[in-house]
């Protein structure tokens, strides 16, 4: 065993059906890099579980019986702001990708995938992020707009936290072309590492932002003062 | 107002303090005398019924009744150097019908065209020079004819005799404040009120203004007394002018005040009317002798009206006091106090040389009205200027309501086409992607195929089913973000291929009008055309490249890989459907391959999307 040289990842699974969970646990124990330290079938159980202890990745479908699956990531990341999340769908469609990463996810897996894309992903992950989808980093770009393009930005104490940079948005623009991470590093003379970075702090803007509008949203509703 | 009688005193008190070092008297004041009413025109003999009395000599308390003659006797006493050089007689008031003067038993001189109504009415003070021909070393006699009339206060002041120029800057002050200051409130008056007037005619609504301009105007005739001197030859006419000038303004400047105090009197107002044309009508009936109860009742009538109307405008304006109600008010209590001070001075209250003080209200009322319809034109200003910026902010309001209902017309409107867009995409997976799965149904169920291709086809058709819900998502026909996705979902299949992948993508403008449906036509083409390439292709290099040419887009999908021929009927019937989606575009498919030397598909869409051709 590689050990030494390459740590184990430590796994976690929540997955309401048993065949694709079956499915996603044999393609992890095929990789020598992962271990899987935990299965669970309902959102309650990995919740329960998860409380005192966290794996390194945890993978956790949406649509789970008892609770909704966006809850697990918020509550796991809050947590355990250490542990990578990534969400199980079946398209990877825009509107469920983009809630799981506000709610604290870095990425997501294809239900359905080739089963050596699972530990591919993994690994991208645990890299530094699952690839962002162009339309996402499309939507991201829309959404964490930085002030020049949008003057009438209502939220200025909070700017700084949550609009994009000039350098995040050349690297979001990039990735929304369909440019891989190392071809926009490339073109904008930086590392990958550092393109990594970059994200890192885009998703954590990205949960920000949420978090700000959902006050915003709340306060312009009249639910705070 | 006595103060100012007084402080004449004390002026003259200070100059013959000042002079006594060197010359001993340098004016002699006369104010006691021996009088006797008697007609001849030359002086009484010694053994006349003279009788002592002190100056000034108001006729009305000393001598009421009707118009007389008298005569005055003084004696004064000058050194050898002073009877050789002029002096001058000078009186406070020249308030008698006529005064002659008689030096040592000559006659020097009378007053002249003392009639006029301005001097009745205002009183200016009268100076003549005595050269040194009338005077004497030692004991002078000096006799002084009066023809006065009681019952307009006429008489006689004290009498000064000033050595040389002496007595010029005393007669100077007086002048100045009975008469010059008269002259220059009439000509204000004339201006503001001709100026009130133009804008009156401009303004016709305004009755405040025609007010203002009528009093203006009647102050200015009242303030012009020469004039009447000229115009009214006939002493006959000057008392009742006399009476109409002093009382012309007054019914014009209550109702004035009353207009600018807000109210509206018209039985008071009326009244007012009747009883000022009363005493018109009265001062023109009676005669000279009379006149002077007329002018008592009216001036006391004036005076009670000049208090009400300030009692009123106080009242009326308790609410919002402004610096112009502060101005009016106190203008309108000044005009109390100076016709009280000339009601008492003709009353015989107040020392008969004070000054008469009552014109100096006129200036003061007409500035406070002045500057309150002034501050009125600039409020309305104000106001039509606020007006305007809120009638800007509605209309821009109301702007931003049409904008804002135009785009949730336009947002109605997209979701209207993307419904149809769904829809059409439903029916096309319905056709495609249900007969694809039907199709592999049979093919398991018939055993007939492998397991690998069994999941070859249906990861491509999970794969197209990915594409169609990304075409659903809202990419404002961003071209790049489009490819972008292909090659996004493409991934794990060019990575696992091992092939060396170029994406030359530059940046693509945006299509806003490209449909959801043109949307996944474009990413099917592109897909199919990496699927073959990476299926078939058995390439090193697989590149795709972007290119705008004009108002066309090319995209290329272009490998190394070992080609086919074109005429072969399975890969021939792929690229028809190729062509077909292309075609439903507006755009074209060119494929060049040769067996050997790789694959090229090129994709010419048209930048000024239309939405597709419907498709058979």
């Amino acid at each position: 065993m590689p050990a030494e040289t390459a740590p184990v990842t430590r796994v976690a699974l929540v997955e309401d059906d048993p065949e694709t969970r079956a499915r996603i646990a044999e393609s992890i124990r095929q990789e020598t890099s992962l271990r899987l330290i935990a299965e669970y079938a309902t959102g309650s159980d990995a919740l329960a579980d998860l409380e005192s202890r966290a794996p390194d990745v945890l993978l956790v479908d949406l649509g789970l019986p008892d609770i909704s699956g966006l809850d697990v990531v918020r509550r796991v990341s809050e947590r355990h702001p250490e542990c990578d999340i990534l969400v199980i769908s079946i398209f990877g469609d825009e509107a469920h990708v983009l809630s799981a990463l506000e709610a604290g996810a870095r990425g997501y897996l294809l239900k359905g995938s080739l089963q050596r894309d699972i530990a591919f992903d993994i690994r991208d992950l645990r890299n530094g992020g699952s690839p962002l989808s162009p339309v996402i980093a499309r939507q991201v770009l829309k959404r964490l707009r930085t002030p020049e393009e949008s003057p009438s930005q209502k939220m200025s104490d909070t700017d700084e936290e949550v609009l994009l940079t000039a350098r995040e948005s050349e690297i979001l623009n990039a990735i929304s072309r369909g440019f891989s991470y190392a071809e926009t590093a490339e073109m904008l003379g930086i590392s990958v590492g550092t393109v990594h970075t970059f994200l890192k702090r885009i998703y954590r803007k990205l949960a920000v932002h949420s978090k700000t509008e959902a006050v915003f949203e709340a306060s312009r509703l009249g639910l705070i003062r | 107002m006595k103060f100012l009688a007084r402080a004449s005193a004390l002026v003259l008190a200070l100059a013959a303090h000042a002079t006594q070092a060197q010359e001993p008297v340098v004016i002699h004041v006369l104010d006691r005398a021996d009088f006797v009413l008697w007609r001849s025109r030359v002086p009484p003999p010694d053994d006349a019924p003279w009788k002592p009395v002190t100056l000034p000599d108001n006729w009305y308390l000393s001598h009421p009744g009707d118009t007389q003659v008298g005569w005055y006797r003084f004696t004064y006493d000058l050194s050898p150097e002073q009877a050789r050089i002029p002096h001058a007689i000078y009186l406070m008031r020249n308030s008698a019908r006529r005064i002659d003067f008689w030096f040592n038993g000559r006659r020097h001189s009378a007053n002249v065209a003392i009639g006029d109504p301005g001097a009745r009415n205002w009183s200016p003070p009268y100076i003549t020079t005595v050269s040194g021909r009338n005077l004497i070393p030692g004991r002078n006699v000096l006799h002084i004819r009066v023809v006065a009339v009681p019952e307009i206060r006429q008489g006689l002041t004290r009498v000064m005799i000033a050595q040389g120029s002496a007595g010029r800057p005393l007669y100077e002050v007086r002048y100045i404040t009975q008469v010059t200051t008269l002259f220059m409130f009439g000509a204000a008056a004339l201006i503001a009120g001709l100026l009130a007037g133009a804008f009156w005619l401009r303004e016709r609504g305004d009755t405040t203004l025609l007010w203002f301009s009528i009093t203006a105007l009647a102050w200015a005739v009242t303030a012009f007394p020469w004039l009447h001197a000229v115009f009214t030859p006939r002493a006959f006419f000057q008392g009742p002018l006399a009476f109409t000038l002093r009382f012309a303004y007054a019914v014009p400047m209550l109702i004035l005040c009353l207009r600018v105090a807000g109210r509206r009197w018209p039985f008071g107002e009326a009244a007012l009317l009747i009883f000022t044309l009363a005493g018109l009508a009265l001062a023109w009936l009676l005669g000279e002798d009379e006149q002077g109860a007329i002018i008592t009742y009216w001036s006391m009538a004036y005076l009670c009206a000049l208090f009400a109307l300030l009692i009123v405008l106080i009242r009326s304006q308790q609410r919002e006091r402004k610096w112009a109600f502060w101005l009016l008010a106190g203008a309108l209590v000044l005009a109390v106090l100076l016709n009280a001070h000339d009601l008492a001075w003709w009353m015989g209250w107040i020392d008969y040389e004070s000054y008469q003080l009552a014109h100096f209200h006129i200036p003061l009322v007409l500035f406070a009205i002045g500057a309150t319809i002034v501050d009125r034109h600039f409020r309305a200003v104000d106001a039509v200027e606020r007006a305007k910026i809120e009638l800007e902010g509605r209309v821009a309001e109301k702007a931003r309501e049409i904008e804002a209902n135009y785009s949730r017309v336009q947002e109605a409107e997209r979701e209207r086409t993307l419904a149809l867009e769904r829809q059409r995409i439903m029916a096309d997976m319905h056709d495609g992607l249900g007969s694809a799965l039907v199709g592999l149904l049979g093919t398991v169920q018939s055993g007939s195929t492998s397991l690998p291709e069994v999941e070859r086809r249906l990861h491509d058709a999970l794969q197209e089913l990915r594409l169609a819900v990304d075409a659903l998502e809202p990419t404002d026909g961003d071209l790049g973000v489009i490819l972008g996705n292909v090659r996004h979902r493409m991934r794990a299949a060019i990575e696992s291929s091992g092939v060396r992948f170029h994406w030359q993508v530059e940046a693509l403008p945006a299509v806003p009008s490209l449909t959801p449906r043109a949307v996944l036509d474009i990413q099917r083409i592109v897909l199919e055309a990496l699927t073959n390439s990476l299926r078939h292709g058995h390439a090193r290099d697989l590149t795709v490249s972007t290119k705008v040419n004009g108002s066309s887009l090319q995209i290329g999908i272009a490998d190394n890989g070992i080609g086919f021929d074109q005429a072969n009927a399975a890969q021939g019937r792929g690229l028809e459907s190729l062509r077909r989606r292309a075609r439903g575009l507006g755009g074209a498919v060119e494929v060049r391959s040769e067996p050997g030397a790789g694959t090229s598909v090129t994709l010419r869409l048209p930048l000024e999307y239309r939405g597709a051709a419907p498709s058979t």
